[in-house]
């Protein structure tokens, strides 16, 4: 069996637009328990990634300052992409060698379809020595 | 993959001033076993390599720690008129790309970057140039003839 990025991937994921506030991702992210999001353009094409590292360097502690809670979210473009169709052993490499702990998972037209993380990877491992057994 | 075996010997030119894409963009080839992978963090760097190594691919920001990439392309081009150039970059409108063309780019990749996506274009050029390296043999028998 081939699997790929696309089975082990966790699909329920949220993106936010560029514009998106900071008080909206802020929400989102902690309701979601998730340490960052894509964020994608107006054809949900993935453009860059928001991180929780740089929401929390985008504000300070200051609940009296609500205002700095409406600036547009900061997002980093330098980033890499899985596509959906990548290998399971290829995706390891990818973990081990350039020590990210998740990746956003794109399919042909760069739509954002899932988040696989490090985690994923050592779950289906897991499985497999259990099948294994 | 057996079929990119053909290219593990091309050398490869990443430049791009952030350590952390250069080491994106390696590993993608690295992990197709291209053997002669070679890094740059500034335009400097990279006109040294390339006249020092036989580079048969380049792969450029557009963001650049001392002129554009664009300047850069212009540079490399009036040096190396054969020499694929690929740029990756975050700027996406068609002006962007149409100035990057005019520059004397053959291939555009957005970034977040895609393996999947600069494999086919880093490939797709580099079966270009090598269809383009007899018919360059060629001429100059034509020329001496």
């Amino acid at each position: 069996m081939n699997l790929t990025a696309l089975d082990i991937m966790n699909g329920d994921v949220i993106s936010f637009q560029p514009d998106t506030s900071v008080r909206e991702a802020l929400k989102e992210i902690a309701n979601k328990n998730f340490s960052g999001a894509p964020v994608v353009n107006d054809d949900d094409e993935l453009i860059g990634v928001v991180t929780e590292k740089d929401l929390l360097a985008t504000i300070s502690f200051a609940p009296n300052n609500q205002d700095q809670y409406d600036q547009k979210i900061p997002y980093i473009q330098d980033v890499v992409a899985i596509n959906a169709d990548m290998s399971i052993e290829d995706l390891r490499g990818f973990f081990v060698e350039l020590g990210f702990k998740r990746f956003p998972v794109v399919d042909e037209n760069r739509n954002v379809i899932g988040i696989v993380s490090r985690s994923d990877l050592v779950r289906l491992m897991y499985e497999q020595i259990e099948q294994a057994a | 993959m057996n079929t990119l075996e053909e290219f593990h010997e091309r050398a490869i030119l990443i430049v791009d001033n952030l350590r952390s894409m250069r080491d994106v963009l390696g590993y993608i080839f690295r992990a197709k076993e291209f053997k002669k992978v070679f890094f740059a963090g500034s335009e400097k760097e990279a006109i040294r390599i390339i006249n020092t190594e036989t580079i048969d691919l380049i792969l450029t920001d557009w963001m650049m720690p001392k002129e554009s990439g664009l300047s850069f392309v212009k540079t490399i081009r009036a040096q190396e008129p054969e020499l694929p150039i690929i740029m990756v970059a975050a700027r996406s409108s068609k002006e962007d790309i149409l100035e990057a063309i005019e520059a004397g780019i053959n291939g555009y990749i957005l970034k977040p970057v895609v393996p999947k996506e600069i494999m086919q274009k880093a490939v797709q050029q580099l079966k270009q140039h090598k269809m383009r390296e007899p018919l360059n043999e060629t001429e100059k028998h034509t020329d001496t003839a």
